[in-house]
């Protein structure tokens, strides 16, 4: 599992896989999770969770979390895709939004205003559908 | 509320300074504050992206700012992007006087809602290691929720009754926060809910209850580690008897003084109904909402030898 997440990274976004190597990456359930190496052992109590949860893993694809695209976002060299300020708004929002981008192919993308990744979209004919999950997202 | 300021005048008229101030400022709405969070931006793209804000700051506190902006924070692009936490003033203190390096071990013994956790994590910069413990599940919803925005990696949140700790990771930790909960007087200025459950017999419960986790906190500290016990709240029983009574149950136990540049603080109370405190225990720091126009807070800072 981690080995689809590493590879789905590095193929479609460009993340290489040595830049998880200063961490530790481990499974729980279907999501692929991150911490520091410290919090990654640690193992002398019962635990809730550790660390971030950046990745989920189906049977046919790898989808990156809100939280962990705005973590490891500025290291995403493909399928990114930058939206002004009244579409960034939307997309926390939770909408869609309508743009046709070139050299982005179809599936999950980040999303950035300006430099800042604000988390992953699914795109599709020409829409952007915001995967930010509803407790996360702009209200109002 | 009247009512509750008659009660705490008549409580604390022998020990709070500037009494009728101290009621006034009790009255008086809460500034707007938030820490920046560099753990997922660098500073300055996180202050152009807030310059709406109008950001003021702190003074005392590099990361910590006021706006006297109107309307929802909570709704900023800043704000969902975890590169601001809206946080009281006053809480950023503890962790400030706790100061963790980058590869500590450390304890946020009751932990949620999460903004000192975060604030621990931002000083660590994501490494080494925070155990963040609490006991509600509710509790804990806020605080993993918090740990997401922020982007906290260095972290482990476990659930537990603090108490127990000490049995379990004796000499473990190089810095613990025990933040521990209390009767909350001082922040009266955010939320009126700390009014309605304050009593006499629960100040009484909620002492004990301190002295049993500070005790655990304690043994979970290595040799040379440094505990900062914190409260936010003025009833000496939940400060500096709580503190009296560690350094007199651990000979090991030392307390430290506190200086924060820029911020006013006032020495711990030597006494209370009565009970005569250790002299050391002047080195606590109080903090009045009339000082620095916060909360109120009471913070200790105690090395292990």
């Amino acid at each position: 599992m981690i080995e689809k997440f590493l590879s789905t990274f590095e193929k479609r976004f460009g993340i290489a896989k040595n830049n998880f190597k200063r961490f530790s990456i481990f499974t729980y359930q279907n999501g692929v999770w991150m911490a520091s190496r410290e919090a990654g052992d640690f193992n002398r109590l019962r635990i809730q969770r550790r660390g971030i949860k950046i990745a989920r893993v189906f049977p046919h694809t790898v989808k990156p979390t809100t939280n962990g695209m705005q973590l490891l976002g500025r290291e995403v060299k493909k399928n990114r895709i930058e939206l002004n300020k009244e579409e960034a708004l939307r997309f926390c929002k939770g909408e869609k939004v309508k743009l046709r981008k070139r050299g982005v192919e179809k599936g999950f993308v980040v999303v950035f205003y300006k430099n800042f990744p604000l988390g992953v979209g699914l795109y599709k004919e020409g829409e952007l559908k915001s995967q930010v999950p509803r407790a996360r997202r702009i209200r109002g | 509320m009247r009512k509750f300021l008659t009660r705490l005048r008549e409580r604390y008229e022998e020990i709070i300074p500037d009494l009728n101030l101290f009621l006034d400022y009790l009255l008086l709405p809460l500034k707007t504050t938030f820490r920046i969070n560099t753990l997922k931006a660098e500073r300055e793209e996180i202050l152009s992206l807030i310059s709406d804000l109008n950001p003021i700051p702190l003074g005392w506190y590099r990361d910590g700012f006021i706006t006297e902006k109107e309307g929802r924070i909570g709704n900023h692009l800043a704000h969902f992007l975890g590169y601001i936490y809206l946080q009281e003033a006053a809480s950023m203190i503890p962790v400030i006087v706790l100061s963790p390096q980058q590869d500590d071990r450390v304890l946020d013994m009751a932990a949620a809602p999460g903004s000192k956790t975060t604030q621990l994590a931002q000083f660590m910069d994501n490494h080494g290691l925070i155990v963040a413990n609490d006991t509600s599940i509710k509790r804990i919803k806020a605080l993993s929720g918090n740990i997401d925005r922020a982007g906290v990696i260095n972290t482990v949140v476990t659930r537990m009754d603090g108490r127990r700790m000490g049995r379990l990771l004796p000499e473990y930790f190089d810095k613990i926060l025990l933040d521990a909960p209390c009767s909350a007087e001082g922040t009266l200025r955010k939320s009126k809910e700390a009014l309605y459950r304050w009593s006499e017999s629960s100040i009484k419960r909620l002492s004990s209850l301190q002295k049993g986790l500070i005790s655990s906190a304690f043994r979970c500290l290595k040799k040379g580690g440094v505990l900062v016990y914190s409260t936010c709240t003025f009833a000496p029983e939940e400060n500096e008897e709580v503190i009296d009574f560690l350094l007199k149950k651990f000979e090991d136990a030392k307390l430290e003084e506190i200086e924060v540049k820029g911020l006013k603080t006032r020495e711990g109370i030597e006494g209370w109904r009565g009970k005569e405190y250790r002299e050391e225990v002047k080195r606590c720091v109080r903090i009045y909402p009339q000082d620095n126009d916060t909360e109120g807070f009471f913070i200790a800072r105690v090395r292990k030898l």
